[in-house]
């Protein structure tokens, strides 16, 4: 009935869409594919998400999504609560100090930036679970998964890029 | 005008920028508090743990069909492409099993008249519950499956997880038609076992890897490559007999132990209930030993 209402509601959906399309994935990535050993090493798709829309659109990324959202993939992962929300932060902080030179980087140094972040998010994530839980974690999969995850970061973020321009023009 | 807005901004910036800095301070310490509510056991985790997952698990199970058909019309094209090697291969398996049988009917004959001499206590058939696999092991972390069958089912916490070949797991959150297995590979899995025909003791403790390893084993135990894995039963967390695994790899700082149950095929787990849940309440809390008797 009244068009501004119905902007308004359209305007609030673009706007969440990172965040809802983030949460849909990260369900997704935790379905089992019925492939040997896949889920070990599943990409974090968490980690390129955010990476992705903090770098271009903190306004529809603020901290307290990112927190929502690592808090509801450590429920549904059942890993210790609070490591994915502590991690996540860390990288975001770590993320926005180098905001100014990677805003206007080629997407080689954005890969890079990425792969040194995400190594660094895994191994700080390694030494966490090695300090709370009993015995040594094996640390394999933890670098094969950080490997697969930067590997399937461009096209991600090929796919970010697409909705970003598709749905979210400004 | 242009000077006043220039001044009005030039106050939001900073406080801006000091929220923004605060908003981070105040979430990180939040996520150390949650850390500290998990790690001490809090109550209230594990609820909004279980509520969180019965909410998304009907998700899960219908994103799962399509997984089910695709990979099910798969092994189905297999089985035609190996009919043939695979008929020989089971009708050789077959007449081993046939021998196997036989010896096993004879063993259960003889254990069932030796426990009637000793007077023991029949063992009890579990109730069972089968329950598919929703939602996998979320990364490289944590090694737990979530199933589709919850306390409405029967479900309750600690019952043995099994798959067809042997002890995959125990079921450690119950929501109400959703329940998460912690596997017996994941890092905080302790589960007390029998090593061998000899019956040595010892902790089989995992550690994120497909092949936990043997902790505080009996001293001057003779273990060799091949000696099966069962549970002892000790502690009360499971009956003792459950088949976990067999020794796989000896060296002089660890026992590795190759579990039976196949984690690259998770897909049902069957659900054990041997009535052993009023063991596990004294175990879970300190108090609570008290009060149960």
């Amino acid at each position: 009935m009244n068009p501004t209402f119905w902007q308004r509601i359209d305007g609030l959906a673009r706007s969440a869409c990172p965040f809802t399309i983030t949460l849909l994935l990260t369900v997704l990535f935790l379905v089992p594919l019925r492939i040997p050993n896949l889920a070990e090493v599943v990409p974090s798709i968490l980690l390129i998400s955010v990476f992705y829309w903090t770098l271009y659109r903190p306004d529809l990324m603020p901290i307290w999504a990112v927190f929502g959202l690592a808090f509801i993939h450590d429920l549904l992962s059942g890993i210790l609560l609070g490591v994915g929300p502590l991690i996540l932060l860390l990288f975001c902080l770590a993320l926005n100090g180098q905001r100014k030179f990677l805003v206007g980087a080629s997407f080689s140094a954005l890969w890079i930036n990425f792969f040194i972040l995400s190594s660094l998010a895994f191994l700080f994530q390694w030494v966490l679970i090695y300090l709370l839980e009993p015995g040594i974690p094996d640390y394999r999969p933890v670098i094969f998964q950080n490997l697969t995850t930067v590997a399937v970061y461009p096209a991600f973020s090929w796919i970010f890029a697409l909705i970003q321009r598709t749905l979210l023009k400004e | 005008m242009n000077k006043r807005i220039g001044a009005i901004s030039h106050v939001t910036t900073p406080v801006q920028a000091w929220l923004h800095g605060s908003a981070y301070a105040v979430l990180i310490v939040v996520a150390i508090a949650l850390i500290i509510l998990a790690k001490t056991g809090n109550v209230g985790v594990e609820r909004v743990r279980t509520a969180v997952v019965d909410g998304v698990s009907p998700l899960m199970e219908i994103a799962n069909r399509p997984v089910v058909m695709i990979s099910d019309t798969i092994e189905t094209a297999q089985n035609y492409v190996a009919l043939k090697s695979e008929n020989e291969e089971l009708r050789r398996q077959n007449e081993n099993l046939r021998r196997w049988q036989i010896a096993a009917a004879k063993l259960q004959g003889e254990n069932a008249s030796l426990r009637g001499m000793l007077n023991l206590e029949p063992t009890r058939a579990p109730n069972i519950t089968t329950a598919m696999v929703v939602a996998d092991q979320g990364g490289s972390f944590v090694r737990s499956v979530v199933v589709n069958s919850g306390s409405l089912d029967g479900i309750t916490k600690g019952q043995a997880a099994m798959t067809g070949l042997g002890l995959a797991g125990r079921v450690a959150e119950v929501g109400r038609h959703s329940a998460r297995v912690i596997l017996l590979t994941d890092l905080s899995s302790r589960i007390p076992v029998f090593v061998g025909s000899s019956r040595s003791r010892a902790i089989l403790a995992g550690d994120n890897s497909p092949s936990p390893s043997l902790l505080y084993l009996d001293e001057g135990a003779d273990v060799k490559v091949g000696d099966a894995i069962y549970t002892s039963g000790q502690g009360g967390g499971f009956v003792s007999g459950l088949p976990i695994g067999v020794v796989h790899s000896l060296t002089d700082v660890s026992i590795k132990v190759r579990p039976y149950a196949d984690w690259g095929h998770l897909e049902f787990l069957r659900l054990e209930d041997y009535g052993l849940k009023q063991n596990l309440d004294i175990l879970y809390s300190d108090s609570g030993a008290e009060r149960q008797k």
